[in-house]
């Protein structure tokens, strides 16, 4: 149970809010309706979590989550936006003036009590178990749906904390290497024709850090990976990082079924169209025996409204979903071959990541 | 000391009017939000707990009015981020067979949705034209500021006001 800060001017959001907190989730919860208010009591409870409106008369959001932070007492308390503003624009005012995350009005009680979990737990990657290397496959079984980029951008996050390895796995044109502005010149192809059974040769550097064994542009003439071949690479790589991220193919194979069993925790892509939430009804049937491990994730890969995460997660049968921003600036990151995640480590796209990230390796 | 509870359902909405973006609330009565707007014996339309922004610096929280009259001929597009606050009754429970994704030019934006139309071609005129009435509904929308291009609008409903449009067309990429 934690004790939660609520700082509305609506007085019927707040009690509504107050009754989704403490009765669904069991917090204690404190309320202020204005942001003088709100910002002494802070000071003075000393809340876990301070959820707070943006559009309040007198002093707004942005100007209490700012006082918050230079507050010696308040600085470091998590900071919630709630705000009815709900534009790309305002989700970014949100971060820049300092808050950790931010919601919509109206939110859903599930949504809002998965993000306030989220702050709760706001660890850094590195504070995972010390002792396992962490094998993350990243699978779809619908090309397109983004798998390749979240892939990416999980890989590099987990290196900021421990020593990462991404592999792209695709048999036909794996595009790692683009993401990341590196040259494929040696790739898993190479590893395979080997003699020597040892990967660290085939890896490209990442200036982030982050090791890429790529996927050869074209696809690879002596074939995929046997069984065994695989679980010596899945060996080599689990030995040389502490987190080896798998962009799988959208292929349901048993080689896929291997790296499932092996997977600590294994992140599989939605779309939120019919034919992408179709797809992804069967994969999780497919996937049953390992159904514990699989986090959903819903990327939006367009602008605009998507359908609500609510009603995904009740077609889907899985509270164990998260939802990736639409972000337009992932192509300008592909250019730079730096992933949004780094290179926009406030934007919507990168807070999404990181509780993805958090989720993934958590014990 | 908390104040007591009042209970009146209300909508969020945004407004553009002459370079001002005004985000409040819309206090439902006998209309919704979207008849209101269309109500051709109306000439206003009233916000409550609203917040009056240039669209230049549109993050800021700007003068807030407990009540804010909106003159509809002045108003360029209303948008709702659900498309369900968006809809007349009519529209909820039935939308035209046909449906176009079209561009078009506003004061200060450009917004691209979807039209939904009884014709089986689209005919810009039956939007332009002064009997159609004074707005359109556009679904899945997104409006793009001028000023800034990476500045976007995304409403499940964008109501624009067809006496504003400078330019329509219909895409096909």
């Amino acid at each position: 149970m934690a004790r939660i800060l609520l700082i509305d001017d609506n007085y019927d959001v707040l009690k509504m809010l107050e009754m989704m907190l403490h009765n669904r989730g069991g917090h204690e919860v404190l309320l202020s309706e204005s942001g003088p208010d709100g910002l002494q009591m802070a000071q003075e409870q000393h809340p876990d979590v301070v959820v707070v409106d943006v559009m309040m008369p007198g002093m707004n959001g942005y100007e209490v989550v700012k006082r918050l932070r230079e507050g010696p007492q308040t600085k470091e308390v998590a900071i919630l936006v709630l705000t009815g503003r709900g534009q790309p624009v305002d989700q970014e005012a949100s971060l820049k003036a300092g808050a950790d995350d931010y919601l919509s009005k109206p939110v859903q009680v599930q949504t809002l009590l998965e993000h306030i979990e989220s702050l709760l737990e706001d660890k850094p990657p590195v504070q995972a178990e010390p002792s396992a290397a962490y094998l993350l496959p990243v699978f779809s079984l619908r090309g397109g749906s983004g798998a390749t980029t979240l892939a990416v951008n999980l890989a590099s996050l987990l290196q900021l904390g421990a020593p990462t390895v991404l592999a792209d796995l695709s048999p036909n044109s794996g595009h790692c290497a683009l993401y990341l502005g590196l040259k494929p010149q040696q790739h898993w192809g190479n590893y395979l024709q080997a003699e020597e059974p040892d990967v660290s040769p085939f890896l490209l550097a990442h200036p982030s850090g982050l090791h890429l064994l790529a996927a050869p542009l074209i696809p690879f003439q002596d074939g995929w990976f046997s069984d065994d071949a695989l679980t010596q690479l899945l060996d080599e790589l689990t030995a040389q990082a502490r987190f080896v991220v798998l962009d799988m193919p959208p292929v349901f194979t048993p080689q896929a079924e291997l790296i499932f069993e092996r997977a600590h925790r294994i992140l599989l892509v939605s779309g939120d169209d019919p034919p992408g939430i179709q797809t992804t009804i069967a994969t999780l049937r497919a996937m049953a025996q390992w159904k514990n491990r699989v986090l959903v994730v819903r990327n939006a890969l367009t602008a605009g409204p998507h359908p609500p995460l609510d009603a995904i997660r009740r077609t889907l049968h899985t509270s164990a979903m998260l939802e990736i921003p639409y972000a337009q600036e992932q192509r300008a990151a592909m250019r730079k071959g730096v992933p949004l995640s780094l290179a926009q480590p406030k934007s919507p796209f990168a807070v999404g990541m990181r509780r993805v990230a958090q989720l993934l390796i958590k014990p | 000391m908390l104040k007591d509870a009042r209970l009146k359902k209300t909508v969020a909405v945004e407004l553009f009017t002459h370079g001002y973006r005004v985000t409040g609330t819309f206090v439902l009565t006998s209309r919704l939000f979207a008849e209101e707007i269309y109500n051709p014996t109306t000439a206003y339309v009233v916000l409550e707990d609203a917040y009056l922004t240039p669209i230049t610096d549109p993050a800021t929280i700007g003068r807030y009015y407990k009540s804010l009259v909106v003159q509809k001929d002045e108003l360029d597009f209303a948008l709702t981020v659900a498309t369900k606050d968006g809809l007349r009754r009519d529209q909820r429970y039935k939308r035209s067979a046909y449906k176009y994704t079209v561009s078009l030019t506003m004061p200060f934006f450009e917004i691209t949705g979807e039209i939904y139309s009884m014709l089986k071609k689209f005919d810009p005129r039956s939007y332009l034209g002064t009997e159609a009435g004074a707005f359109i509904s556009l679904f899945n929308a997104t409006a793009r500021s001028m000023f800034d291009v990476n500045v976007t609008y995304q409403g499940g409903v964008i109501l624009v006001n067809h006496k504003h449009i400078g330019s329509i067309g219909e895409r096909h990429d």
